[in-house]
């Protein structure tokens, strides 16, 4: 999806999901796809419009981006947290909130909010027509090797180093159906 | 400052901040502020404008409605399992809650809002500016409990009980200022 606020030094939303496969072999595997545009690998992910919430987005561009539907997932999320709001829609805990400039030149930023997620098995649908068809399942040395900034994004790079190092390990595994979308 | 995105279904982005100080007595304190409009009592915070990502917008709503500058603040963060600096990104701090709730008085309106929890062992700085609350409150578990439900949003008492009871214990403080206001530099030079 296009640019929401484009005036000079502007920002938008986006949100975005890291995915790992336990189920190809002895080594867990990080999911990338390369990106039309920028020619890099990145994690799956797009703009969160502004009739939605980032856990709205993340649902939406996982079907049409990796053809994973949340019900194919699990949600890595921290031991501690908070688990239910009443009168509020709580999202999933995050594995990093950044800010980065989107391309060289322009003085547009993305403020993205990065889920991580596992899954058992291959998705249930294809990513749609016009999205990337190149995924790719990466091993944590292949991830590595990758040359950064022109192989693959630095910050796909190292938030997936650090999903599959740490808290692969350290968070557990949630059923995403604890999160809803509307009250 | 005023709403951003006006249209019906529209949501915009908040930030906010519950502050505990440990340095009042034997029991740790929430912050809370009484809103002038509502009538109620809530954290600290305010809209993310379009120009600022969540951590400028924090750095400014806290200095405007609490007073603390945030090299006072050590903020709670997951105990080491976290991503510290990315190259060339500004990694801003993870959020103890991220949520999105809208307003019985406008309906079609929703704010998704990024919540910090921060420790305070002082005074702050500063005073809140002209036009802020001046009446800050500063509550213990067992009172926070007691406010009377029209005087407070339930979310609002349920997560400053989480704040003093576990994530005060189980996150871990780290300063503030070791995550950076001014953007970090990108790779390319924006000239």
């Amino acid at each position: 999806m296009p640019h929401i606020h484009t005036e000079e030094n502007q920002h938008d939303f986006t949100a975005s999901a890291h995915i790992i496969r336990l189920d190809l072999g002895d080594e867990p595997r990080l999911m990338l796809h390369m990106h039309r545009k920028v020619h890099m690998l990145l994690q799956a992910g797009g703009h969160v419009e502004l009739e939605e919430n980032p856990w709205q987005s993340i649902r939406h561009e996982l079907v049409e981006e990796t053809g994973y539907r949340l019900d194919d997932l699990k949600l890595l999320q921290p031991k501690i947290r908070m688990k239910s709001l009443k009168t509020a829609v709580l999202h999933p805990t995050p594995v990093c909130i950044n800010t980065h400039s989107y391309q060289k030149g322009l003085d547009h930023k993305h403020i993205d909010t990065i889920y991580a997620f596992v899954a058992s098995g291959a998705p249930t649908e294809q990513p749609l027509e016009g999205e990337s068809q190149d995924i790719r399942w990466v091993t944590l040395a292949e991830l590595k090797a990758f040359k950064p900034e022109t192989e693959v994004s630095t910050i796909a790079q190292q938030v997936g180093e650090f999903i599959l190092t740490v808290l692969l390990e350290e968070w557990e595994l949630v059923d995403p159906k604890e999160y809803k979308f509307t009250l | 400052m005023g709403h951003i995105h006006n249209n019906i279904g529209e949501h915009d982005q908040t930030v906010s901040a519950f502050i505990v100080r440990t340095d009042l007595g034997d029991e740790p304190r929430l912050m809370l502020h009484m809103h002038k409009k509502l009538g109620k009592l809530l954290q600290v915070g305010g809209h993310i404008e379009l120009n600022e990502n969540p951590w400028q917008a924090i750095h400014h709503e806290l200095l405007e409605e609490s007073g603390y500058d945030l090299n006072q603040l050590q903020i709670l963060q997951p105990k080491q399992f976290r991503i510290k600096t990315l190259d060339y990104v500004t990694v801003h701090p993870i959020p103890i809650v991220q949520s999105t709730h809208g307003f019985e008085i406008w309906p079609g309106h929703y704010h998704t809002d990024t919540t910090y929890a921060f420790v305070a062992n002082s005074d702050p700085n500063n005073e809140p500016v002209d036009g802020e609350s001046q009446d800050i409150r500063w509550v213990t578990y067992k009172e926070l409990c007691a406010v009377p439900e029209n005087e407070i949003i339930d979310n609002i008492r349920e997560i400053g009980k989480l704040v003093l009871t576990v994530f005060l214990k189980e996150w871990e403080q780290v300063p503030s200022d070791e995550f950076p206001v001014v953007n970090v530099k990108p790779k390319w030079s924006l000239g």
